[in-house]
């Protein structure tokens, strides 16, 4: 089972939505997902179309206590991140075998950098959400600087929230794409059925089913799908949508 | 969505629309002073642009091989100090960026035989003369009006 990481270098970019739709255009192909939430507070539930009063359970929880939105585990971990018997569960639960059948989807909180570095080494993918807005641009050389040239071999990128109306983001998208090429696998426009589709505690596949950032995210989903199966250090989706 | 828009959208049979193209040429683009600091910053060099099926670091992205042909650096810059065309554009990706943002700046011209004032359409020079001068200029991009 290959992991995916998801994680910003900034909080607020989206990371949360996308590893969310990641886990479902994941699960339409036919995987067996698992997402991992290990922010102490999340809302990926809110993703999913289900009340925050819903707990989920913990990636140790037994099956019959599992959270199952069509067909996807939704797990959480809020003990630390840099707990040192996360990454030997996780290899003992099968989550680091290559291989698309199953997946783990983890959305990692953009404080928890060290922990990010540390799973990064373990990923089949490291997914890194930005905004085209310049307080997550500037905060790329520091990203960057922490990863390495080696960690940045797994990372992709997104741009979220993209209002393609505004020059200033018009322009850092261009210098995302510039800067990441064939890095960068897409974009989602900013769509304002996102935030309505939680406020309807419904999905956004079914709130808009037409909405473009939905998508937009499922683009992503089949980008990211030559990653899973991929044991090299680098990856790169030769057929990712470039419509960022 | 609102309704309103889902209803165009049932009615033109279509899941999403672009009702205009917003797309800018990169050499269009302003010299916003973060980008130009962050073209500056050496740790942005460590990420490989993307290195499809092992064809070695450096491979540029589509975007940007289709942007190279009507490139051309500006002499004195991070890119070298010939005016022609640039013939290695995937090796220096980010130079290669700044470049673009010398040549929308000013005239791709030797810098012996390039006169002292600037075409005064030249607005992205000035800007730039003025950030170099006193950076009071800095910020001045976003005064130009939205869109």
């Amino acid at each position: 089972m290959p992991m995916v990481l998801c994680h910003a270098p900034k909080g607020g970019t989206g990371t949360t939505f996308v590893a969310a739709h990641l886990a479902m255009g994941l699960a339409a192909e036919g995987a067996d997902v698992t997402v991992l939430t290990m922010a102490a507070r999340d809302t990926m539930a809110l993703h999913f179309g289900l009340s925050q009063a819903i707990s989920l359970p913990s990636l140790t929880a037994p099956a019959d206590e599992a959270v199952l939105v069509g067909g996807i585990n939704l797990r959480y971990w809020h003990r630390s991140a840099e707990d040192a018997d996360l990454l030997p569960m996780l290899n003992d639960l099968g989550y680091l075998t290559p291989g698309k059948d199953r997946v783990l989807v983890v959305d990692m909180p953009s404080g928890e950098f060290r922990a990010a570095l540390r799973l990064v080494e373990h990923a089949c993918a490291h997914l890194c959400t930005l905004t085209a807005q310049p307080d997550t641009l500037a905060l790329l050389p520091q990203m960057f600087g922490e990863t390495g040239s080696e960690g940045l071999l797994r990372t992709a990128f997104v741009i979220n929230a993209l209002d393609e109306t505004r020059r200033l983001s018009r322009h850092g998208a261009a210098f995302v794409r510039e800067l990441a090429g064939q890095r960068l696998i897409g974009r989602i426009r900013l769509d304002e059925a996102v935030p309505e589709a939680m406020a309807m505690l419904q999905p956004l596949s079914r709130y808009a089913p037409a909405s473009a950032a939905l998508h937009d995210a499922r683009a992503i989903s089949g980008a990211i799908l030559p990653a899973l199966e991929s044991t090299a250090a680098s990856w790169i989706a030769p057929t990712a949508s470039r419509a960022a | 969505m609102r309704i309103d828009a889902r209803n165009l959208l049932d009615r033109l049979g279509r899941s999403d629309f672009a009702y205009r193209e917003f797309e800018d040429r990169f050499t269009d683009l302003e010299l916003w002073p973060i980008l130009e600091s962050l073209l500056r910053d050496p740790r942005l060099q460590a990420l490989d642009p993307g290195t499809p099926q092992g064809n070695g670091p450096g491979a540029s992205s589509p975007a940007a091989e289709r942007a190279q042909p009507s490139i051309t650096p500006h002499p004195g810059t991070l890119s070298g100090t010939s005016a022609s065309p640039l013939t290695k554009p995937a090796e220096e990706p980010l130079k290669v960026l700044f470049s673009r943002y010398e040549q929308g700046a000013q005239p791709a011209l030797p810098a012996e035989e390039a006169p002292a004032p600037p075409p005064p359409q030249d607005i992205r020079g000035l800007l730039r003369r003025l950030s170099q001068s006193g950076g009071d200029a800095r910020g001045k991009p976003g005064e130009q009006g939205e869109n």
